[in-house]
């Protein structure tokens, strides 16, 4: 058998399983959910919101899990109240669950403390929460400690005297991707990777490096859960996010005029890639194929981007070259649209620089008028929901689009969802610090 | 480029840059390490009981010149783009925007700087408060600077580097403490052998002088091990690349490979202490040059080593990167086969010209 390759002669990348969870539920439910328009921002419960800008977050609130183990029953009793990287940990582990299982990995899954046999035969790419302090662990470790003086020399004392910290080991980067590594036996240690809100997009292409070099498969995750209160203060001291919060539904507004910043929000979603041959000999449903990935760093300023576009146009024009298609042959774009001024000008910019006169015929939505900015997940997450537009030949809504703004001219999916043949499509994720990372998908059928 | 699993193309390092505990750049590191007896700089006091191998003092605006850039960054931001741009100057590159536009940054890193005093204003306020919670945006919203979030997202550090030293091709952040260091290297060696790059910029930066981090590993039961500051950074590229621009090569990279996972638990201390021990040695016979290191007990395929952390601290991210910057400098001047090992392995050669 010739061995089936790209137009660069490289091996084809295939996406073989699915996971996904965001604030409108798991898998096929979350799929139905955003074609029907729902929204999953609604006000946080979980702490005081008092003087935040805003106050309203996508938060994942179904207490998740297929695991069953005291671990997680307890995660299950305090899965409002956890650490954030415990949440983090869990939908990672969920949505990886989800996605091996579809893609027939099975012998994996096994709960397994002594059967080492069973190895994922790739790699595991990770986007993950940084892993941080939380107020309740100063607050606690503070109170155990003695005398007048406050802050980290007490803090450090309470420690050295015994105190301990239930999580301490989330405090470790390392700890939430061994833990998965460990739970599916990925091959190696577990590469972690953060750019920033293009962090999802970033583990995918590290996957589909991996296959190019002649790895079997990758197992990518993307999974986030920052709604803690200090992150709350600080994208409300940077102004970064959505000062409407009433009604919460409406508080993300991907595009329109009157968008001021975008909603915080938790979620996950993990994909099993493939050399295209090996999924076929095995006998495994093609769902997609990662056509292309592309990366440029901007120069320009720590949260804003150059103001030519030249770094998003970069990405863009990288992932359409590494994927050997043209303008022309995109027929949809899942925007990275957050809802603040600020990217949502320049993302429809340099989409227009990118495809001219085309950009018109290219229907364009962001997820996250529904779903929330899953920030180190978002390209993970709308990695899966690309596919699955590509599978139901139908574009989620861009939802609160209802006052167009003169300075973005694109063909956004107003309100409601739209029919349309989409053979491939190009996914845009940005992030602070000049992180712009792109990814190009299609259904496959080019290489059967 | 087309990559390919069988294209397995020659590595170099060409660009080196240090700042350390014991100096400022390649010249002060050797003499650092070939002196009769090697001796760490270290400050007990300042952060009692916690000694720490504090930066040695240097001038930051040499490498970052805007004040503005300055200001919107912490110690560990500063440390690593200060070194970042030592390597960009050292492999000839720094300034030409064309080589820039298709270098990739990876770094590795944890989260930046919190700040102390607002932590430590903050908890005096909430002091015996049981509904404490109720206080707290009140207090984080007037404590907190506004851009300290900036100082300590993760991929701040290569972002500052695209900003300051206008690096361009790709950014990239690997995270997981010490691993993460040897992963970066790992990373880009390999997408070099495999044509999915040519020129890369890969390090890390660690300030000790922060005691959030001595908290967090402390309440991990690592505080043992002192932490060192160390910024460092290589610019690694196809040996064709390199010839192509008459670049010249420190070191060959014959292999390099980050341990398997079933070392990396970090709940078990001993085991990541173990790991976290780098040695650099010669594989072959003694070069005379190194006879005047500190001996290390543990190395017992090597005739002569340096223990880096003895020597440096503990660097977390960066004690990889800061071994194999020194470990390309012994390689330069002395030649053979220079191995690095610990929770990765690395072997470097010297080039036959």
């Amino acid at each position: 058998m010739t061995k089936t390759t790209d137009k660069q002669g490289r091996p084809v990348v295939a996406v073989t399983g699915m996971g996904l969870i965001t604030a409108l539920g798991k898998g096929q439910a979350n799929w139905t959910a955003l074609l029907e328009g729902k929204s999953g921002i609604k006000p946080i419960t979980r702490f005081p919101t008092d003087q935040l800008r805003s106050s309203v977050a996508a938060t994942v609130d179904e207490p998740l899990t297929r695991k069953q183990n005291r671990q997680y029953e307890q995660a299950r009793k305090e899965w409002g109240t956890a650490h954030c990287v415990q949440r983090t940990k869990i939908m990672g582990w969920e949505t990886a669950f989800a996605a091996l299982r579809m893609a027939g990995f099975d012998d994996v899954l096994v709960e397994r403390d002594n059967n080492k046999d069973d190895i994922f035969p790739g790699s595991l790419f990770i986007a993950a929460s940084p892993s941080e302090f939380e107020w309740p662990q100063f607050v606690d470790i503070s109170k155990a400690g003695s005398g007048e003086s406050m802050g980290y020399g007490r803090m450090l004392d309470a420690v050295r005297n015994g105190e301990k910290l239930d999580d301490a080991d989330l405090m470790l980067f390392a700890t939430v991707p061994n833990y998965l590594a460990k739970s599916f036996n990925t091959q190696g240690p577990p590469i972690s990777v953060c750019t920033a809100c293009a962090s999802g997009a970033t583990a995918i292409g590290l996957g589909v490096e991996a296959i190019r070099r002649g790895d079997k498969a990758a197992l990518c995750i993307g999974t986030d859960s920052t709604v803690h209160q200090e992150a709350m203060v600080r994208f409300s001291l940077l102004s970064a996010v959505s000062p409407h919060n009433d009604p919460p539904e409406a508080a993300s507004r991907p595009f329109d005029k009157t968008r001021a910043g975008f909603v915080i929000a938790e979620g996950a979603a993990a994909l099993v890639l493939e050399d295209y041959d090996a999924a076929k000999a095995r006998g495994a449903e093609i769902l997609g194929v990662v056509r292309g990935y592309g990366e440029r760093a901007d120069t320009f300023h720590r949260t804003r981007s150059m103001p030519d576009g030249s770094a998003m146009i970069g990405a863009m024009e990288n992932s359409l070259k590494d994927a050997g298609v043209t303008p022309d042959e995109i027929d949809h774009v899942n925007a990275h649209g957050t809802s603040t001024p600020e990217n949502d000008k320049m993302e429809a910019l340099s989409l227009n620089a990118v495809f001219g006169d085309h950009i018109m015929n290219v229907p364009v939505c962001s997820n996250k008028g529904q779903i929330g900015h899953t920030l180190l997940a978002a390209g993970t997450v709308e990695a899966v929901i690309s596919l699955l537009t590509i599978k139901h030949n139908i574009i989620p809504p861009n939802m609160n689009y209802h006052t167009p703004d003169p300075n973005i001219n694109l063909d956004i999916v107003a309100n409601e969802p739209r029919q349309k043949n989409v053979n491939i499509i190009l996914s845009n994720s940005f992030g602070f610090g000049g992180q712009n990372a792109c990814l190009v998908f299609s259904s496959g059928k080019e290489y059967e | 480029m087309a990559d390919s699993p069988n294209n397995d193309r020659e590595v170099w390092i060409t660009g080196i840059g240090i700042v350390s505990s014991l100096g400022e750049g390649l010249d002060a590191h050797w003499q650092a390490l070939t002196a009769d007896n090697p001796k760490p700089v270290v400050d007990e006091k300042s952060f009692a009981p916690y000694p720490i191998h504090p930066l040695f003092e240097i001038d930051f605006s040499k490498q970052i010149p805007k004040r503005g850039d300055l200001r919107q960054m912490e110690d560990w931001q500063r440390i690593g783009t200060y070194a970042a741009g030592l390597a960009l100057d050292d492999a000839g590159i720094k300034g030409d925007e064309e080589l820039l536009a298709k270098c990739h940054i990876i770094a590795a890193a944890g989260n930046g700087e919190r700040d102390p005093e607002a932590d430590a204003t903050v908890l005096a306020a909430l002091k015996d408060d049981p509904n404490w919670r109720e206080k707290l945006n009140d207090l984080l919203l007037t404590n907190l600077r506004p851009t300290l979030y900036l100082a300590q997202q993760t991929q701040l550090l290569a972002g500052n580097i695209s900003i300051v030293h206008k690096v361009t091709g790709g950014s990239r952040t690997f995270k997981g403490e010490e691993i993460a260091g040897v992963q970066i290297v790992e990373n880009a060696v390999q997408r070099i052998q495999a044509g999915q790059g040519e020129l890369f910029l890969v390090g890390a930066a660690n300030n000790a002088a922060r005691p959030d981090l001595h908290l967090i590993r402390e309440l991990n039961g690592l505080a043992d091990r002192s932490l060192g500051s160390m910024g460092a950074f290589l610019v690694i590229e196809s040996a064709e690349h390199a010839k192509a621009r008459g670049a010249k090569p420190y070191a060959k990279i014959s292999s390099v490979a980050a341990a398997g996972q079933e070392v990396m638990s970090v709940r078990s201390v001993n085991d990541l202490e173990h790991k976290t021990d780098w040695t650099i040695g010669h594989v072959n016979a003694p070069p005379v040059f190194l006879s005047g290191l500190a001996k290390s007990e543990k190395t017992q395929d090597q005739l002569s080593a340096i223990n880096i952390a003895d020597l440096f601290g503990h660097g977390i991210e960066s004690q990889f990167p800061l071994g194999m910057t020194l470990a390309t400098l012994v390689c330069s001047k002395g030649g053979g086969q220079i191995q690095l090992s610990g929770l990765g392995r690395a072997m470097l050669e010297k080039v036959k010209s």
